[in-house]
């Protein structure tokens, strides 16, 4: 399920999601051989195959019109990890198939359309850039010295107690 | 980036270029300039002011718009110019200068334009003769023969600076594989003339200048030259000739042609590419690594910027010379053990202050954290090798699925958050 402008189309579909980390044209080696990269943000890329039932021809053009219009960009409305994201981004291809059956009849099938983010889904302002450094030690706020922590499902997880087999509790 | 046009700020930028510049010899002051291509369909009216700040609202030009036309629908091309462009449509009158304050100088020359003198002109004065000159012209001229140069990049009016003499280092790690560096032939001499003027009617052998006032100088000449040390002696001749500059006179003239030796004796020059997020700025005396180990000085002479989030910029550094280098082995221990090193080349002389890193280490199936007791190692590079010895202790330790806290400097309590350090 996906919403393009507004629209929610309640189809069937398969949506293959890339992320694209993507660095700017100043990125490149230094000379103490590591190497510097200016990402500007992360942008989504969507490809979407929707399956529009037979009798459903006239939603079908519809979208393919909407899809197809020479706009700067459409809003979708796409699964992201457990929830959804409102994204604003251009339609970078179309593509569908035409059927024709040994009846006569014909139809249009497979609309495969690929979107991508006008904008970064993440991104790091300059003064952020500029002020990250190595954190001071990994995860260790909240303890103290002489504290133990053993690493659960729930993350590290504070142990109260320790029996003569040095067994944690 | 951003650009500021009457008080209208502009964030979609599609390209800016901006190369500032510096001329340390040349014959007049560079006019700067900066072209930027914007998202709107404003329209905006050359003859004012446009302001380029960057994101964190540093301002890097206050250029007076020169061009604005949209190039098509939607974009429109910018481009602006520093107001060293207006000192050229301003013509000075010939006059002839006592102990002339610089100060007086150049407030005439700049009339009601928003401009800085450092403070270390104040009492400089200038005795010669300026022929009726642009006052972009009579500024370089000034600039020559003090010492100083004119900087119209990232301020909001004409600065003029004394040369730089104290040198940046740009570190190895923000310099992009590779400099390139260019060696011209040897200069062997500089040749300048010093002039005195006495005012008379002058007779038909002798050489004179008349000011706006229609009073004739009778001008004295005297060659004054300073021959480079350093050349090898089956290098061809050349000869740097400074001639016409009027503002030249037996007081001033061994300074000059010692400042212009630093400039035109050494035979190198550099270009390299660097992250800079303007804090490198042409003009600046800087030293830079030509090489993974090999260390130059010398002055930026521009600047050529391309944007990301952040900058970078293709530098040109002219003149330059060698500077002595020594290397910095920092050694991180703990107890007897040591965790690693790390080693430095820096320049004789460089004060280091070098962040102590925390180190990650598995031993023997236990994984310790170890931290620095000195958050930085800091030191002054002598000549030859150079060690720094840096302690550690265990911060953490992890074993069998048990982290255990060993070590920390401070653990402090803010309204229930218990922070450690």
């Amino acid at each position: 399920m996906f919403t393009i402008d507004g629209i929610q189309w309640p189809y069937p579909c398969q949506i293959e999601r890339v992320a694209e980390v993507t660095a700017s044209d100043i990125s490149g080696m230094l000379l103490d051989r590591s190497y510097f990269n200016d990402v500007i943000g992360t942008y989504l890329q969507y490809t979407i195959t929707i399956a529009v039932p037979l009798n459903r021809r006239d939603d079908y053009s519809v979208i393919y019109e909407a899809l197809t219009n020479p706009v700067d960009g459409h809003s979708f409305i796409v699964p992201y990890n457990q929830g959804v994201l409102t994204i604003t981004g251009r339609v970078a291809s179309v593509s569908d198939v035409y059927v024709r059956l040994p009846d006569g009849g014909t139809y249009w099938k497979g609309t495969k359309f690929t979107l991508i983010g006008n904008h970064p889904s993440k991104q790091m302002s300059l003064g952020e850039v500029l002020a990250r450094g190595r954190s001071p030690l990994p995860e260790v706020a909240e303890m103290a010295v002489g504290d133990m922590y053993t690493y659960t499902e729930n993350g590290w997880v504070k142990t109260e107690f320790v029996d003569a087999d040095e067994i944690y509790y | 980036m951003k650009v500021i046009i009457d008080q209208t700020t502009y964030t979609e930028i599609k390209a800016i270029s901006f190369a500032p510049q510096t001329d340390l010899t040349g014959d007049s002051v560079p006019i700067n300039e900066f072209q930027v291509d914007i998202i709107t369909d404003d329209e905006i009216s050359i003859g004012q002011y446009a302001m380029l700040y960057d994101d964190l609202d540093n301002l890097w030009a206050n250029y007076w718009i020169t061009y604005a036309e949209h190039i098509n629908r939607e974009t429109l091309r910018v481009m602006a110019k520093s107001p060293v462009a207006i000192l050229s449509q301003r013509r000075l009158p010939a006059e002839y200068w006592s102990s002339k304050s610089v100060t007086a100088a150049i407030s005439e020359l700049m009339g009601t334009m928003p401009y800085t003198l450092d403070s270390s002109f104040a009492n400089e004065t200038l005795t010669g003769f300026v022929p009726s000159q642009e006052s972009r012209a009579r500024l370089q001229w000034i600039c020559y023969v003090i010492g100083a140069y004119v900087k119209t990049f990232f301020n909001d009016r004409i600065e003029i600076i004394p040369i730089d003499t104290t040198e940046t280092l740009i570190p190895i790690g923000k310099t992009f594989w590779k400099p390139t560096t260019t060696y011209n032939d040897y200069v062997t001499a500089i040749t300048a003339t010093a002039y005195s003027f006495t005012l008379g009617t002058p007779t038909v052998t002798d050489t004179y200048v008349e000011d706006s006032n229609g009073n004739y100088y009778i001008v004295s000449a005297q060659k004054v030259t300073l021959t480079n040390p350093d050349v090898p002696s089956a290098a061809p001749e050349k000869t740097i000739t400074v001639d016409g500059l009027y503002l030249i006179n037996n007081d001033n003239v061994s300074g000059i042609l010692t400042h212009l030796s630093d400039l035109y004796f050494k035979r190198t020059e550099v270009d390299l590419d660097v992250i800079n997020n303007a804090e490198y700025q042409p003009g600046e005396k800087v030293i830079v690594y030509a090489d993974e180990d090999k260390l130059m000085t010398g002055f930026i002479e521009s600047c050529s910027f391309t944007f990301g989030t952040q900058a970078r910029a293709s530098v040109h550094m002219v003149p330059t010379e060698g500077k002595e280098a020594a290397p910095l082995t920092i050694t991180y221990v703990y107890q007897t053990m040591q965790l690693g090193k790390e080693v430095y080349l820096f320049p004789v002389g460089y004060t280091y202050t070098i962040t102590n890193p925390y180190i990650d280490l598995t031993l023997s199936q236990y994984r310790y954290v170890y931290r620095p007791l000195n958050e930085s190692a800091t030191g002054t590079i002598v000549e030859g090798e150079n060690t720094d010895t840096e302690e550690y202790d265990i911060a953490l330790e992890y074993h069998n699925g048990i982290l255990r806290i060993v070590s920390v400097d401070e653990v402090s309590e803010n309204e229930g958050v218990v922070t450690i350090s």
